[in-house]
């Protein structure tokens, strides 16, 4: 075993994921190699403190009361705050809707008025989509960057 | 009791002590899970917080064939991710607009030893720490991913396959690329 493969599997060695084989070459290379030895006692500081993050968690009895208030407040916001908006902008584009309605319809005077008002309403809801959209069906899909260097 | 009659009590009857428990339960595996992907402790409760308002209008939607873990491990990875990223985009235009000198000197750490004082030991460990994350953060996402649930989490291959929605074997083939790549970054942090 050289200096170069010692360190490149220097984690899967300290994580004990090498065969048996492997592990013993690179024990060996350890004891005639001090840059290897020293560079291994260095990674092994930084990737030991992986654990003692692992054990910073200290149980917070306000966690769930907070998540419950913003659940609360969220539902509250909803029905305030978004409802009214929702449809002054859904009157609001009605109206408008009715207007070019009888715009057209005073320009194209033989157009049926039934369809034309079954377009608007069409219109309507795919403005109120747009605007508001139904929640998209895959944010519980893991989404990750596939890029194998985002340097 | 059981997280299926639990996820039953919060869809049917939108019952809160029903979810509060759920909270109870998940509470260190959401943390810690989210703590794997950011920088300071307080951060990661921040995300949590995120993670079971998020978790709570997911409920209705959640297959009940799945395990409950599987699914909360998912909305954690992604809200942990998307937080990253938008911390990177605002921390590029940040840069963009006052700082740029256009040296691209990317900031340098200091591995601390950690042979002093008792009292300088949280100072050297927290330096330290902030080098790992780094490094971490350097990783491509996916085996990011994979290398945080298994090292925080102690998931095995399979879970962490399940969670990815991977085979066994990229897991294993993510995890060991993720470990050869991170020592190198860690190599590298020291060096500069
Ligand atoms: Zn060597």
């Amino acid at each position: 075993m050289n200096c170069k493969d010692t360190n490149k599997f220097m984690l899967q060695f300290l994580d004990g994921e090498l065969s048996a084989e492997k592990t013993s070459e690179i024990k060996e290379h350890l004891m005639d190699c001090s840059d290897c030895s020293t560079e291994l006692n260095k990674v092994k500081q930084l990737y030991g403190l992986i654990e003692e993050e692992k054990n910073e968690f200290s149980h917070n009895p306000y966690l769930s009361s907070k998540v419950l208030n913003r659940i609360k407040d969220d539902k509250e916001q909803e029905s305030i705050l978004l409802r009214p908006i929702r449809y002054a902008l859904i009157a609001s584009l009605s109206t408008a809707a009715v207007f070019v309605g009888i715009v057209m319809g005073s320009f194209l005077s033989n157009i049926n008025s039934s369809i034309a008002q079954s377009d608007s309403d069409e219109s309507i809801e795919l403005l109120a989509d747009e605007y508001f959209p139904t929640s998209s069906n895959n944010i519980y899909d893991i989404q990750i960057d596939e890029t194998e260097n985002n340097k | 009791m059981d997280d299926c009659i639990l996820v039953q009590k919060v869809i049917d009857d939108n019952d809160h002590k029903a979810f509060a428990e759920l909270m109870e339960k998940y509470q260190r595996m959401v943390v810690t899970t989210c703590r794997g992907f950011v920088t300071s402790y307080h951060e990661a409760e921040d995300l949590a917080q995120d993670v079971f308002v998020e978790l709570y209008e997911s409920l209705p939607g959640f297959r009940k064939e799945s395990k409950l873990s599987t699914w909360i491990y998912r909305i954690a990875v992604n809200k942990s991710l998307n937080h990253l990223r938008k911390k990177k985009r605002e921390t590029s235009i940040f840069n963009l607009n006052l700082f740029n000198k256009g040296d691209g000197k990317e900031t340098t750490f200091q591995i601390v030893s950690t042979d002093d004082t008792e009292a300088d030991y949280s100072i050297v460990s927290s330096e330290n720490k902030k080098l790992l994350k780094e490094a971490i953060n350097k990783l491509p996402e996916n085996q990011r991913v994979a290398i945080i649930l298994s090292k925080y989490q102690d998931l095995s291959y399979k879970e962490i396959a399940e969670v990815m929605d991977v085979s066994v074997s990229s897991v294993e083939s993510l995890l060991f690329r993720a470990k050869t790549n991170l020592r190198k970054y860690l190599v590298d942090y020291q060096k500069k």
